[in-house]
């Protein structure tokens, strides 16, 4: 049976981490230096000490992700017992710290640390929230065929268009040509859609589209959104025969529009699964990097 | 118009070929349709799709014809101006305009795209955050580089001085102050700016030497004489005044510091030391011990002596002084008139406002106790000065009156009641009689000055016990610091009424102690604890811990 890496074995690191913290808070409330707490007393260096220790191994936790070989302990264990660690540390560095913060390298260490524990603690949230959803919104689907799906679409609809009027295969090409997914890291995140800005460039519409689009009842920017605005439009005016073509074609149109939704909202999870990612590393090493000076500089200046 | 329309194979083997065709017309057209220019059999290709003029210098305008418009290098457009190099993505074909070869005026490639996957062209928009321009590994290496970078300025600016210099000279920049680890203490921030003036070597300890360069007539905790511990002469000065803590930081006023040794002292000493218990100020603090003067029967003098204060202590001043009359809300009678006196007629603060200014006859008591000595002469006083000096003045005093001949004292010898004129010699017998009167008159008018008038109004006077000795005046001390120990501010607590603490008003003899005990104090100091109402007073509120008058800090 599957088992959560924050459950892993009844909570271990949990009870590790816990413990670890009780006892540091006890110690600090106990411990009564002169002239007021700070990390220079033998309770600072020795909290100072286990936090640096712990962000060492903390940071370790990437290079143990790629020893696939590996047999210290499986993944699971190790990703629980990062998560539960990773949050004492925040605490050991305040206790560390005596709660005394300036505008200086130390305070910036203190920041990356919370920092990267808050972008850890994301990750978690998303770990637990997006893969359901994902598995929700593909539907047995992988993300290739559906992709696959919409290309087969657009070429029926466009053979279909182009069986109808030049102007309806314009209309389409446009329609396809505007159909964007995924884009920048705003665009993933968001899962914004993009052709607003390529129908400013637009301006070769016809005098008669621009009519209708005005009469639209509230311009939706919808990509497929306009295209069948425009063919309702042209459907009230034409001959018979070419209606049950024309329906055809807005019922294609209408289905790659639910696929596109489905793997922009896709693309969207797994970039907010991914996301925090981007944070949690690089702030790690730049964490690193200040903890390496204050170490240093807090000798340098004994 | 001569266009070269170069059409390419599908590559085979990575070589390409291509055939060549010419067109002759002012634009070219590309389509689907049979009329076109340039076919293209492909269904996202519009029967007419797009139109390109040439504009000379290999400059070309690109039109679309269809309002799914055209897409030049990546942007889709319906309308633009190309250079040659430019690609055009028109369904599953690239065409790029060229530069035009000799013999044409425009040239174009056709170039059919490499065989894409269906659903291909969707698919090269980044659909993962990997396949954006975001990375892990490259950011990971900024930050890190980034915070080394900024961390080690410190580390530079100590070793350069240049640096360091340009650094402080700009406050936007980050200088040496991005390693403190807390605000300096305020009387050390106007050397802060140089680290090494205190962390003289890096990777040691701030040395004893470092503190005493300032410091060095700081007097130390204890005399290492008398009490030589390890605890006071063997640790280092930081070990316990820690910088770096805010701007109080360095001062200590941790009553443990204190009363960890002075409290079981003289049982842990076995003996060796009989000073009382001194702990919390609220709650283990021995009764005030008041510096008052003992007159020392061998030498006559007033010297000081530490006595426990206890209610009804009496005070031997040497002077005799009512508070109370001086201060009747009535008022006393003065040469002007009524006067009504306040404390601070005659209490003044010294600069600084610490102490009280000593009382002087002249400037508060002479006003209204005035040291006139004869009817006829009552302008002139004796001056508030010792007994020869007074008793000398008289003697002169007289014996000029008796010498001009001007007594009017209607018991004095009938030859000294004449006026003389001047330049009247007088005989010897006349001038032995008026000196033998004057030293008599000035003998009667100081006795009457001494026991009577003047002196003894204030001042315990002794008559004379033989010929040869002369008036004593009890030594007379009015004034000084009462706690040898311990500091008391009176501008610190200026705030208050004198009444509060002393009870001068109703006070009928100089002999009342009007110092207050230590109860009287614990009405607004607290001990080291908070209490309500009460001022928290650690030991160094009042005491010293670097104590004056020992020897300075070892050295």
């Amino acid at each position: 049976m599957h088992e959560s890496f924050l459950a892993h074995r009844g909570l271990r690191y949990l009870w590790v981490s816990a413990i670890l913290l009780s006892l540091s808070i006890l110690a600090y409330l106990w411990h009564d230096p002169i002239p007021r707490p700070n990390g220079g007393t033998w309770l600072g260096y020795t909290l100072g000490t286990i936090a640096a220790l712990l962000i060492l191994w903390l940071m370790a936790f990437g290079l143990r992700k790629r020893l696939y070989r590996s047999t210290a302990g499986t993944l699971r264990g190790w990703l629980s017992a990062h998560v539960y660690l990773g949050l004492a540390v925040p605490v050991l560095s305040l206790l560390h710290s005596g709660f005394q913060v300036g505008w200086n390298l130390h305070t910036l260490l203190l920041a990356l640390v919370f920092a990267v524990v808050l972008s850890g603690l994301f990750g978690v949230w998303a770990y637990l929230r997006y893969p359901p959803l994902i598995t929700r919104n593909r539907d047995s689907a992988t993300r290739s065929a559906m992709l696959e799906e919409i290309a087969e679409l657009d070429r029926k609809a466009l053979e279909l268009a182009d069986r109808i009027d030049p102007k309806i295969h314009a209309l389409v090409l446009r329609s396809q040509q505007k159909t964007r997914l995924g884009g920048s890291v705003w665009h993933q995140l968001t899962a914004g859609d993009r052709s607003e800005g390529v129908l400013k460039a637009l301006n070769l519409l016809s005098e008669r589209q621009r009519q209708q689009r005005a009469q639209a009842p509230t311009g939706s920017t919808m990509s497929g959104g306009a295209t069948i605005l425009a063919m309702v439009d042209y459907l009230a005016a034409a001959p018979d025969r070419t209606g049950e073509a024309l329906r055809e074609l807005i019922d294609l149109i209408a289905r790659k529009r639910s696929l596109v939704a489905r793997i922009a909202r896709d693309v969207q999870f797994q970039a907010i699964l991914e996301i925090w990612l981007y944070l949690h590393v690089p702030l790690s090493f730049a964490l690193l990097a200040a903890l390496l000076w204050h170490v240093l500089s807090v000798f340098f200046y004994w | 118009m001569r266009w070269l329309i170069r059409r390419y194979q599908r590559k085979s083997r990575g070589a390409a070929r291509y055939s060549d065709d010419i067109h002759y017309g002012d634009t070219l057209t590309v389509g689907r349709g049979t009329d076109q220019s340039v076919q293209l059999q492909d269904l996202e290709v519009a029967l007419e799709h797009l139109r390109i003029t040439s504009l000379g210098a290999n400059r070309y305008r690109v039109e679309a014809l269809t309002l799914a418009g055209v897409k030049i290098d990546g942007a889709l457009v319906s309308s633009a101006e190309a250079k040659a190099g430019a690609i055009i993505e028109l369904g599953r074909y690239r065409l790029e305009l060229l530069e035009s070869p000799r013999d044409y005026d425009a040239a174009i490639a056709v170039i059919p795209a490499e065989d894409l996957a269906p659903g291909e062209r969707i698919r090269r928009i980044p659909l993962g955050l990997a396949e954006t321009r975001l990375s892990i590994r490259r950011s990971s290496w900024f930050l890190f580089l980034a915070v080394l970078l900024l961390g080690g300025l410190p580390a530079a600016a100590h070793y350069f001085a240049p640096l360091d210099r340009f650094l402080r000279d700009r406050s936007w920049l980050p200088d040496r102050s991005l390693w403190e680890t807390g605000p300096l203490a305020a009387p050390h921030h106007f050397f802060g700016e140089q680290c090494e003036l205190c962390h003289e070597q890096p990777f040691r300890m701030v040395r004893d030497q470092a503190c005493l360069r300032c410091h060095a007539s700081t007097p130390s905790h204890a005399d290492p004489g008398r009490f030589p511990l390890p605890a006071l002469t063997d640790t280092r000065c930081a070990h316990c005044h820690r910088d770096h803590n805010g701007t109080r930081g360095i001062v200590l006023s941790r009553q443990s510091l204190c009363s960890d040794c002075h409290v079981g002292l003289a049982e842990r000493s076995g003996g060796a030391s009989a000073l009382a218990d001194y702990g919390d100020f609220a709650e283990l603090h021995p009764q005030f011990r008041i510096e008052l003067p003992r007159l020392d029967p061998v030498s006559g003098q007033l010297l000081g002596e530490r006595v426990e204060w206890r209610e009804g202590l009496i005070e031997q001043s040497g002077l005799r002084f009512p508070h109370d009359k001086h201060l009747a809300p009535g008022g006393l009678r003065a040469p002007g008139g009524m006067r009504v006196l306040s404390c601070a007629d005659c209490h003044r603060p010294e600069p600084g406002g610490a102490r009280m200014q000593a009382i002087d006859f002249e400037s508060h008591c002479q006003g209204c106790h005035q040291l006139a000595f004869d009817p006829s002469a009552p302008e002139l006083q004796v001056p508030h000065a010792k007994v020869p000096e007074i008793l000398f003045m008289l003697e002169a005093f007289y014996a000029r009156q008796a010498l001009a001949g001007d007594v009017r004292d209607q018991e004095a010898p009938a030859s000294l009641r004449i006026r003389r004129r001047p330049g009247q010699s007088i005989s010897r017998e006349e001038r032995e009689e008026a000196l033998s009167w004057a030293r008599e008159k000035a003998r009667r008018v100081g006795e009457s000055l001494f026991l009577g008038r003047a002196c003894a109004v204030c001042h315990d006077v002794s008559r004379p016990s033989s010929e040869d000795d002369g008036w004593r005046i009890a030594p007379v001390r009015v004034a000084g610091a009462w706690y040898r120990k311990a500091r008391f501010d009176h501008g610190r607590h200026a705030s208050f009424a004198c009444a509060d603490c002393h009870a001068a008003s109703t006070s009928a003899s100089a002999s009342d102690l009007l110092i207050p005990g230590i109860e009287n104090c614990r009405g607004c100091h607290a001990g080291e604890k908070p209490a309500r109402q009460r001022v928290r007073s650690p030991c160094v509120t009042c005491h010293e811990y670097h104590i004056e008058g020992n020897p300075p800090l070892r050295l």
